[in-house]
């Protein structure tokens, strides 16, 4: 799943439009838009507010679906630009973001290629006028506090920061308009990244089928193996299944080959003792 | 031909993490200058990238960045229990990079550290200045190239090279250089000193491909191990960890046959040999990094330390010496336990 976070809901229209994304009234204190790939939620301006929204909402999803290592976070927004050498509408990736008031600094991994520009953002509580801004290359209100509220739930390699930007430190000029025309023009060009980058996370390989893992849980009975002894045994199943590309067979037929019966966990860890040689070997 | 995946990856070291403080070291500049379209990034602590939470070692291994710093404590360490000392008196061990370009299942840096990038300490003076205080008390064996493969890195860092000078300048102090890597160009460039050790980690061909992911053949090793010895370099062969495979005898054998037909024993200054051994908390994060029949195998604990059992260490022990023993003396040979 790709989580999106957009600071003000004129960021996240044309997102919304593009993806075809609708609105998800399950949630109550921040509004939510979603298809089966993508979920939007407006955190809200601010460092504090928009890290008290992520983490309110990422806690609710991760109730009902735990947030896995291959879900990736994506905080889309404008931001301010010190330089005048870049270009309004120029799409960075953040590398490095600092907290403006606590001077934290919080580094995204940017494994992935893509052709947008990359720069270090300074979060800052307020907006900043163009004096300010000197102290900054790219400046934002937002993601150092979903910075850090995303990064209890997602890997730093799967969280994206990408700023588009808006203004060199006179932020007045920068109305809803002009912002949803902004990231209209780049949407597509930023979504097709995301999408095509979701396919890729490292997805933890879960050895056992289901079927498999009530089967070992039938076993470690049948053997009335202590707790630390039922840990070996997922072990040695897991190596087994490594080994021979299956461990059912291997089991049970050990287990019918030597009639084995347990009749007490004395038994039980003796005889597993014996089917550990056996896999082994 | 690459996967789309991977295609989608950034190349190795498309971001430079740089400590404040270590940009002024020609060593940085070096490095630097070796990759100029890498996206370089100021930091102020190498543990700030280094050591952050939520860091998944096996989608940086896939893509690492490298990180530049200045190394402020700990700038040698004794040598550990699990390592072989060649029965050297004062063992200690230095790490000059953190992190490996190689991906071998069963190394002990994904149980050690949660990030899969690279640190590049540029400092190497102060190590050595290290090197000279504990050499006023004492002779100093060595190892720099335990938490890396220092040789793969040679081309960009000249690290192996710096070493070397020292060590020839130092006759009470003796290093060893562990490596799987096969640059002869680079091995060629390196001074030759008889306290500076060349000691190849070798592997049959079967498990190279298999584990020892990014790695030089078994043949490439046999011919860089071969070109230090006939310039009259100091090398030792690691047969270590011996891994309890199905048909190691034949693999095992056959790797001892093929170098020993090319590597004459009189030019061998020492071997070890040791089974596959890892601490239980190493042992557990490297299961959970990743799925390897290697590692998932159920190891005993003895003495604090995961190993095989008994009865298995001893099989393929004996096996390994046996062998061993008709190729070179056994003064040479070195089992780690012993």
């Amino acid at each position: 799943m790709i989580y999106m976070a957009c600071a003000l809901y004129c960021e996240a229209e044309s997102l919304i439009n593009l993806l075809n994304l609708k609105k998800d009234k399950e949630f109550n204190r921040v509004q939510v838009f979603s298809n089966e790939n993508v979920t939007l939620f407006i955190a809200g301006v601010g460092v504090l507010a928009s890290a008290i929204s992520a983490s309110d909402f990422f806690a609710c999803i991760d109730c009902k679906n735990p947030i896995t290592d291959w879900d990736i976070f994506v905080n889309i927004g404008v931001c301010g630009c010190a330089k005048y050498t870049e270009n309004i509408g120029d799409i960075f990736i953040c590398n490095k973001i600092t907290d403006g008031t606590s001077g934290k600094t919080y580094y995204p991994d940017i494994i992935y290629r893509h052709t947008f520009k990359e720069g270090e953002l300074v979060s800052f509580p307020h907006i900043i006028d163009k004096a300010f801004s000197e102290k900054a290359f790219l400046y934002d209100m937002e993601a150092s506090g979903l910075y850090v509220s995303a990064s209890r739930f997602f890997k730093v390699h799967n969280m994206f920061f990408i700023k588009i930007v808006s203004d060199y430190g006179v932020p007045e000029g920068v109305t809803p308009e002009k912002i949803k025309s902004l990231i209209a023009a780049r949407s597509e060009s930023i979504c097709e990244w995301i999408l095509k980058i979701s396919k890729y996370g490292v997805k933890k390989d879960c050895i056992f089928t289901e079927e498999e893992k009530a089967y070992i849980e039938q076993n470690l009975a049948f053997f009335k193996l202590s707790e630390t002894m039922k840990y070996e045994a997922r072990q040695l199943y897991t190596y087994c299944k490594l080994k021979k590309g299956e461990f059912k067979e291997t089991v049970t037929g050990f287990i019918e080959k030597n009639g084995i019966k347990v009749s007490s966990r004395k038994e039980g860890k003796v005889r597993f003792e014996e089917l550990r040689r056996a896999i082994i070997e | 031909m690459r996967s789309l995946e991977e295609q989608s990856l950034n190349k190795f070291f498309s971001h430079i993490y740089i400590e404040k403080g270590a940009e002024a070291y020609p060593e940085t500049q070096r490095i630097i200058n070796f990759f100029p379209d890498s996206n370089k990034v100021e930091i102020s602590h190498y543990k700030d990238v280094f050591c952050r939470k939520g860091q998944s070692w096996a989608a940086q291994k896939r893509s690492p960045s490298l990180i530049l710093a200045v190394k402020r404590d700990n700038l040698i360490y004794p040598g550990a229990a699990v390592c072989q000392s060649f029965g050297e008196e004062h063992f200690f061990y230095t790490s000059s990079i953190m992190n490996c370009f190689y991906d071998c299942e069963y190394c002990y840096l994904q149980g050690m550290y949660s990030s899969g990038n690279m640190v590049i300490f540029v400092n190497t003076e102060d190590i050595f200045r290290e090197v000279d205080r504990l050499l006023l008390k004492h002779p100093v064996y060595l190892c720099i190239s335990y938490d890396t493969d220092l040789l793969a890195a040679e081309r960009f860092t000249g690290i192996v090279s710096k070493w070397a000078g020292f060590a020839l300048q130092r006759r009470e102090l003796k290093v060893e250089l562990r490596t799987k890597n096969a640059d002869i160009k680079s091995i060629k460039n390196i001074c030759k000193a008889d306290n500076f050790i060349f000691a190849w980690t070798m592997s049959p061909d079967e498990i190279i491909k298999k584990y020892e992911h990014g790695t030089p053949p078994l043949k490439a090793r046999v011919e860089a191990a071969k070109a230090a010895a006939a310039e009259k370099r100091k090398i030792r062969l690691c047969f270590d960890p011996l891994l309890y495979i199905k048909d190691f005898e034949k693999y095992y054998g056959n790797m001892f046959d093929i170098i020993f037909r090319e590597i004459s024993a009189d030019d061998v200054e020492g071997i070890s040999v040791g089974t596959f051994r890892i601490s239980p908390s190493y042992l557990k994060n490297m299961r959970k990094q990743r799925l390897c029949e290697l590692t998932a195998f159920p190891f005993a604990l003895i003495d604090g330390v995961y190993n095989y059992d008994r009865e298995i260490n001893a099989k393929i022990l004996d096996f390994a010496l046996n062998r061993l023993k008709g190729y070179i003396s056994k003064e040479k040979i070195f089992t780690w336990g012993d």
